[in-house]
């Protein structure tokens, strides 16, 4: 899963050694657009040459709709990417004032050292200017540090602010730079390669659109809580983990004390923060418990929102598992059906070092116990009767040294 | 001289270098990022690193102290783009010593227009926090709100004052 720096997959030295590849291509590519010389740059002002327009543009959007699929195929973690912080008044005037640079320049910061390399005065004398203005700035930091820290929004996307889908708004940058080429373009005859580029804009960017009408839709979640397939039962889960599915992911959003007295075999710990930063495969089998059920419950719909299709919670929480797992208990008094299910649990009940135990009086059976898959959501007198039994039931297995 | 290349094609040839930053490195391109981190190791020199690590305007560049500035990733990759630069130049031979300015601009003014408008964009890029490449491209592509102001705010600058300037381009 990339990207490669977050997941330590390169490492720190690995991940430096890219930057001087990278910075290559992208001076070659500048280079090679013509995007050394400072008439051409300033043609974009004039509207005489609109390289500048096409050539950013045409990145934008190569890297906007890349980034996009990469992410929804589960390549590439955009949560992990970073995010350019929004402080608004001091990206306005910064921006003003780098436009009149820009202008007056006639070269940006990267593309003064695509001139300097080529021999341009006039690029090195910008490289020297741009060096003095940030020296300049540093010296007034005191005076300008207010101003620089202010209406700071955070880091948020344009689709956070509009509160639509990141795949509207990619498709609605996409549509407006294509237009844009289009009107750029119009008294010249498209080639067979700007035709292929713009069907494939159109198609990658419509998708986008629908996929995410399709993903981020509250609606849809909602059906999947109403229907129950947001959760797992425990004997399930336990299925799982015997039958040692590699895609599985057990997450205990309990304390770290809690998780260290006791946990699900193979679970580890997190926190809804640290679940939500994490980078996870896109198809793997997401399974959360929390004590009762409702920070499970929060973690489930953050992940579905990230796009997380198989994505469980134990209801119950942990009781569950200790009662329908580790702990079963089979009334004197069982019913046919009690009796089958016992036989189930009691084999996985030894695999993970558990007991069970048949001919209990029912009163010694918790409160929900053979149908806490089956049961509503629990009131409130019900989970803090099952959180003492989860700690009676820890206790228990505790003494027997498990 | 050879010609430049499609403009659409060198565009998407840097949006796939964009890409493989983010997937790579976890952010993405930047130019002005480098400038600040080589004059923040410049201060530190000066005044001690001791002070310029206390300042926060130079502190975020000096994190691990003072170390080399070949440790940064931003100044690593503008190293590379000058090298890219060079390269591709060399190659379609437009590599040459020139100074390039508008018909009836003479030398000196046309370097010491250069310099005013480099330090205009260094404390303009500093105050966005990023430039054409680290902001506007990066960022933009990212779809982040700053990003997009940084670029309303920088192209509509541009066009509102270039009546100014159009005797130095003619």
């Amino acid at each position: 899963m990339m990207p490669f720096a977050e997941t330590v997959t390169l490492g720190a030295t690995g991940t430096l050694m890219t930057a001087p590849v990278l910075g290559f291509a992208f001076g070659w590519c500048l280079e090679r657009a013509g995007l050394g010389s400072a008439r051409k740059l300033a043609g974009q002002f004039y509207l005489t040459d609109l390289t500048v327009f096409k050539v950013m543009f045409s990145a934008l959007l190569t890297a906007m709709l890349g980034a996009f699929w990469l992410d929804r195929f589960g390549i590439l973690d955009l949560q992990l990417v970073y995010l350019p912080e929004t402080f608004v008044w001091p990206q306005l005037a910064g921006g003003a004032l780098f436009g009149a640079g820009f202008l007056f320049a006639g070269l940006c910061p990267g593309t003064s050292c695509v001139a300097a390399a080529s021999g341009r005065g006039d690029g090195l004398a910008v490289v020297g200017g741009m060096l003095l203005g940030v020296l300049l700035f540093n010296l007034g930091y005191s005076h300008l540090e207010r101003f620089y820290t202010s209406s700071a929004l955070g880091a948020v996307t344009l689709s956070d602010l509009a509160g639509t889908s990141r795949g509207l708004m990619v498709g609605i940058v996409a549509g407006a730079a294509l237009v844009g080429f289009m009107i750029v373009g119009r008294r010249v005859t498209a080639t067979p390669l700007h035709r292929g580029l713009a069907v494939l804009t159109v198609a990658l960017a419509l998708a986008a659109v629908a996929v995410d009408l399709k993903n981020v839709d509250a609606g849809s979640l909602a059906a999947e809580i109403q229907s129950e397939r947001d959760h797992i039962s425990a004997p399930d889960l336990a299925s799982l983990i015997i039958a040692g599915d590699s895609t599985l992911r057990v997450f205990d959003l309990r304390s770290p004390s809690e998780f260290v007295r006791m946990h699900i075999p193979g679970a580890r710990h997190a926190t809804i923060d640290t679940l939500s930063r994490e980078a996870l495969p896109r198809d793997a089998t997401l399974v959360l418990y929390s004590e009762g059920g409702a920070h499970a419950a929060q973690a489930w719909v953050l992940l579905r929102m990230r796009g997380h299709a198989r994505v469980y919670f134990l209801r119950e929480g942990l009781f569950e598992w200790l009662a329908r797992v580790m702990e079963p208990r089979l009334p004197a008094d069982a019913t046919e059906r009690e009796r089958a299910d016992f036989a189930r649990a009691a084999e996985m009940s030894r695999f993970f070092g558990g007991s069970a135990r048949a001919g209990v009086p029912r009163a010694d059976v918790p409160t929900g116990y053979w149908n806490a898959g089956h049961s509503e959501h629990a009131s409130e007198t019900e989970t803090a009767a099952r959180q003492s039994s989860t700690n009676q039931l820890i206790a228990g297995i505790r003494r027997r040294g498990c | 001289m050879k010609r430049y290349a499609d403009p659409y094609a060198a565009g998407v040839g840097i949006g796939v270098v964009l890409l493989a930053a983010y997937a790579i490195a976890g952010r993405g391109l930047g130019a002005s990022g480098a400038f600040a981190s080589v004059v923040a190791t410049g201060m530190a020199v000066v005044e001690g690193s001791a002070d310029a690590s206390r300042s926060p305007a130079t502190a975020p560049y000096l994190t691990n102290g003072l170390t080399s500035p070949l440790q940064d990733w931003l100044v690593l990759e503008l190293l590379g783009v000058i090298v890219g630069g060079f390269a591709s130049a060399w190659f379609a031979g437009r590599a040459q010593p020139t100074v390039e300015r508008g018909e009836g601009v003479s030398t000196s003014r046309r370097l010491g227009v250069a310099v005013a408008g480099g330090v205009l964009m260094g404390v303009g890029a500093k105050l966005a926090r990023g430039c054409t490449s680290g902001q506007a491209l990066t960022g933009g592509a990212l779809l982040a709100t700053g990003s997009w102001i940084f670029i309303v705010a920088c192209f509509a600058t541009g066009y509102a004052l270039s009546p100014l300037a159009r005797r130095l381009w003619r």
